[in-house]
């Protein structure tokens, strides 16, 4: 008897425990999921608060001391190449008039419970983050179930940055600021390809322009004394003669690089450093990052230019063959194409023109390339040194080959091997 | 017929003594088994409350929030928003020209010379209020 009711006993569970059991599970569950969520949620968090804080640094850099008319354009100039956006949040930019015809940007962050609960728990979890930096947040933020919706600072003080409002403010919680940022980026695409196109087209110098290097400039750097940098490198970075624009860096370059060490004094050209294509006899077809020998006193039997190589990435921007400079928008954006190979050069040239610094940046060939080189050779002279403003009339050309070599106005790597083997 | 014996009484006490303490026992075996049941049955209760608060917390995490919850915390932007334009009134003594860009996301403000009215949807949820009129909720309200 006492047998079979032990073993009655071991058959099975009962309801109690199975319901004890199930208990801790669902509430085990709970747990965790509400853990996962909100550890998601500041994950996602995280990627707004990356954006916000370059945008930050980007707006103090492109826009410190300076006021723009159309705010629009300063959108753009925050854009740069990238549109600001996230996939979590609705991110974009406002305007606060702080004056009459006086506005600074903001950045307006919405997550609306249209697009899911997750929108608004990482925009709730990014205004926490952010909450902290008392500076960033502006006041009246929304925080609800539903909808969680703030403005961060993108500049320091009260400072104006634009005098027009943007032509079709739109909120970033809308579909249409969605639709903004699909506009801004096929706009700026529009941009680099019509660029593009310009580049390809055959290009006349400028007329009164090319044959009259009124100031000396060898802009071409000294050889590398037999010490050969790693390929790729981008050139120190110079200042710009137009102030305040062009002491903007170009926004997001390819590729971080190392600035290169230069020698004091140049050395002769070493003959390993030649790159010949054993087919043609000529010059091989270098890799970006190269930089062609020039012409020097220390080294006066280069390696001929070539004629073709992989076309360099250069910022573009102004069409010298209309006189139309590159603009202060064009500058910031530093919107790159790669040139085709007949063009393979970046070259920047910089025209002072009664005091107003004008400035080109483009593509160029080989023919152009050693004709400047000879024309900076013959005039000696730090050339853009002498082009700032309140200087003499003057105009400079400066060449050089790489990925974003010219992202500066003076390149300061001039023409040279810098990749031997 | 013979009259009973004491024997016989006797035997019937033993018999009526038994049936008492069975009758006791069968009582005692039914009061604890009652109670084993009451037991039992309220931590079956309890289990069956927290797997429900627990799928509820799960759920609500998941689901997007109803449309009381949603009407509610419009009402409560739009009350936030109203009481900037007022303070921004009583300071100028004219309506703002726009509302804080950390509204504007939310609340599609419009203002006449003396009037404004300020209206936020979310989730076919739209709650519009004028300067001078009351509240007005609608749902099932296409974006």
């Amino acid at each position: 008897m006492r047998n079979n009711m032990t073993v009655n006993r071991c058959r099975g569970y009962t309801l109690v425990e199975i319901m004890v059991a199930l208990a801790i599970i669902a509430v085990l569950g709970a747990v965790s999921v509400i853990a996962y969520g909100e550890y998601t949620a500041k994950a996602k968090a995280v990627d707004i608060v990356t954006q916000y804080e370059a945008l930050r640094t980007r707006a103090a850099t492109v826009l410190s001391n300076r006021t723009v008319e159309k705010c629009d354009d300063v959108q753009m100039m925050l854009n740069g190449r990238h549109p600001v956006g996230s996939s979590h949040a609705a991110l974009g930019y406002d305007f606060v008039k702080i004056a009459d015809k006086a506005y600074r940007p903001v950045l307006a962050v919405c997550g609306k419970a249209d697009a899911g609960r997750d929108a608004v728990r990482v925009a709730r979890a990014a205004h926490d983050s952010l909450a902290r930096q008392a500076s960033a947040m502006e006041k009246d933020a929304v925080l609800t179930d539903s909808v969680v919706s703030f403005a961060l600072r993108l500049t320091e003080g009260d400072q104006a940055v634009c005098r027009t409002p943007v032509s079709n403010p739109v909120s970033p919680c809308d579909a249409a600021g969605a639709a903004q940022a699909k506009a801004h980026k096929a706009a700026y695409d529009q941009k680099k390809a019509d660029l593009q196109a310009l580049q390809r087209a055959p290009q006349a110098p400028p007329p009164g322009q090319a044959p009259s290097l009124k100031q000396a400039a060898p802009v071409v750097a000294p050889p590398d004394p037999g010490q050969a940098p790693a390929p790729g490198l981008l050139p120190m970075k110079a200042p710009s003669l137009r102030q305040p624009t062009v002491a903007v860096a170009p926004p997001a370059p390819v590729q971080q690089r190392v600035p290169t060490p230069r020698p004091a004094e140049p050395a002769a050209h070493p003959a390993q450093c030649t790159l010949v294509d054993p087919a043609t006899g000529r010059p091989a077809a270098f890799p970006p990052g190269s930089t062609y020998e020039s012409k020097t006193d220390a080294n006066p039997n280069p390696n001929p230019l070539p004629s073709k190589a992989p076309g360099s990435e250069c910022i573009v921007c102004g069409d010298p063959n209309k006189g139309t400079p590159c603009s202060d928008l064009d500058l910031v954006l530093a919107i790159t194409a790669v040139c085709p190979d007949d063009k393979p050069f970046c070259g920047n040239r910089v025209i002072n023109d009664g005091g107003v610094i004008k400035e080109y940046r483009m593509c160029v060939d080989n023919a152009r390339v050693t004709a400047g080189l000879e024309k900076n050779k013959a005039l000696g002279g730090a050339c853009l040194k002498q082009l700032g403003p309140g200087q003499p009339i003057g105009e400079c050309d400066a060449f050089c080959y790489g990925d974003l070599c010219n992202s500066d106005t003076n390149p300061n790597s001039g023409l040279r091997v810098t990749q031997c083997q | 017929m013979s009259s009973p014996t004491p024997n016989d009484y006797s035997a019937l006490i033993s018999q009526a003594s038994a049936e008492v303490d069975k009758k006791a026992q069968a009582q005692q075996l039914r009061e604890s088994r009652r109670k084993k049941n009451t037991g039992q049955q309220i931590a079956v209760a309890v289990c069956t409350l927290v797997v429900s608060i627990a799928g509820y917390q799960i759920w609500s995490r998941l689901a997007p929030p109803g449309d009381k919850q949603v009407a509610k915390d419009l009402e409560n932007t739009v009350e936030q928003a109203r009481a900037v334009i007022d303070q921004t009134r009583k300071e100028t003594g004219q309506l703002p020209d726009a509302l804080p860009a950390a509204m504007a996301s939310v609340v599609r403000y419009e203002k006449t010379d003396k009037a404004y009215k300020l209206s936020a949807t979310v989730l076919g949820v739209r709650v519009t209020m004028e300067s001078d009129g009351p509240k007005r909720t609608d749902f099932g309200v296409k974006q």
